[in-house]
């Protein structure tokens, strides 16, 4: 249920984008574990790769207790990770994980059986934790398919699926800026669905398909017609209106609940727009973007919603 | 399969969307009946391995098969409904 998942990109912030979009849940549903920071390195791929792995928060509230706890104390004393050693087998996994393996460790000895093993496995994982997501991810032979590998696998599965519908168009794949944008070409209604739900669905799926059998962290993009760029557009006017407001009137605005692709194109938008800032308020299904003046409230929001401890963010 | 008059469109898709998403492609089997006015049930067999990709996490993969199947049936003229079965 929580499995580790693994990205690797050029920043942390990237990655972490990456794996939300993999798992398919919001950063309040999310936890990550930096596993290595983008840096230069002498030998291998990973060199000033960032890689980040992430898994959905077990429960969320006692993760974004714990989470923010971890954030102050980002790196726990020696002492601390000695004891935690014979319990998770690295510090890596943080407080939180060491006390729960500890504690699942007492409960196997209760009641034995699935829960020992549940606990060996999550030594083992947290010892390894590389080869345990690939392990996971179902195909053994590469942790990295090939840009080629993923695209035939996307353009394979989006072909049969309009085969499947019978629906006669091209679907074109385009592979510039290191990411899989695959279009269907034509204004399919019928794949766009009311507010774009059988598209996201179809790219739900589409990046399910890939991730399982040609493993990568390569960006999987799918639209229908033009829908996504127009959908873009517009919701970038709809920001640079909502920053306008926020300064004009000097007071918070509050957007409609979103998902989370199109908030983010809320937050870039007005990262760019002089005199606002941006946070995100609630938890998924409503979660929505609320854009900030910086002049006027003296109430200062913290940008970075996940150590905020009063915010309602996560 | 079942009767192909049912729901060809939504059969088709849900078969493929199935296939492609877990490791026994050869394992998935549906069957069609048909419960209601115009309303297509769907009862999937995969593998007992591939129970868990087939429904996703939280549901998530199941929800968007059944989404992308009630697109398809729209198409036959049906609703549909998709049970995932051991």
């Amino acid at each position: 249920m929580t499995e580790w998942i693994e990205t690797t990109s050029k920043t942390v912030d990237e990655a972490k984008e990456l794996a939300l979009d993999s798992l398919g849940i919001d950063n309040a549903d999310a936890e990550f574990e930096i596993v290595e920071e983008p840096r230069q390195g002498l030998f291998g791929r990973t060199r000033g790769q960032a890689r980040v792995r992430a898994r959905i928060a077990p429960q969320s509230t006692r993760v974004k207790e714990e989470r923010g706890r971890r954030r102050r104390k980002p790196r726990s004393s020696n002492a601390e990770e000695k004891q935690s050693e014979h319990g998770s087998g690295s510090s890596r996994q943080g407080q939180r994980e060491s006390k729960d393996s500890t504690r699942r460790d007492t409960d196997s000895s209760r009641d034995g059986g699935g829960k020992a093993r549940e606990s060996k496995r999550q030594r083992q994982r947290t010892k390894s934790p590389r080869s345990s997501s690939r392990k996971r991810s179902e195909s053994p032979k590469k942790e990295d398919a090939s840009m080629e590998e993923v695209s035939a696998c996307v353009e394979s599965f989006l072909s049969g699926l309009v085969d499947a519908f019978d629906i006669d168009t091209n679907v074109v794949i385009d592979t510039s800026n290191d990411e899989i944008n695959a279009q269907i070409e034509g204004k399919h209604g019928l794949l766009l669905g009311p507010k774009a739900r059988t598209l996201d669905a179809i790219q739900e799926l589409t990046r399910v398909t890939a991730q399982r059998s040609v493993p990568s962290s390569i960006r999987i993009k799918v639209d229908v017609g033009e829908y996504r760029q127009l959908r873009r557009a517009s919701l970038q006017g709809f920001a640079r209106d909502a920053g306008t407001k926020a300064l004009e009137d000097g007071v918070e605005v509050v957007l409609e609940p979103m998902s989370s692709a199109d908030r983010k194109i809320i937050h870039d938008e007005l990262n760019e727009f002089d005199g606002v800032h941006t946070r995100s308020a609630g938890t998924d299904p409503r979660r929505r973007v609320v854009v900030v003046p910086d002049a006027p409230r003296s109430e200062v929001e913290s940008d970075e919603e996940s150590s905020d401890p009063v915010g309602d963010a996560d | 399969m079942s009767d192909e008059s049912l729901a060809p469109t939504a059969e088709a898709v849900l078969v493929h969307l199935c296939r492609s998403v877990v490791s026994s492609p050869d394992d998935v089997s549906v069957e069609a009946s048909e419960v209601g006015d115009q309303r297509i049930r769907f009862d999937v067999t995969v593998n007992k391995d591939d129970m868990g990709r087939v429904i996703g996490r939280r549901g998530r993969v199941a929800s968007a098969i059944r989404t992308v199947v009630g697109a398809a049936g729209a198409k036959d003229g049906v609703s549909t409904e998709v049970e995932f079965v051991e």
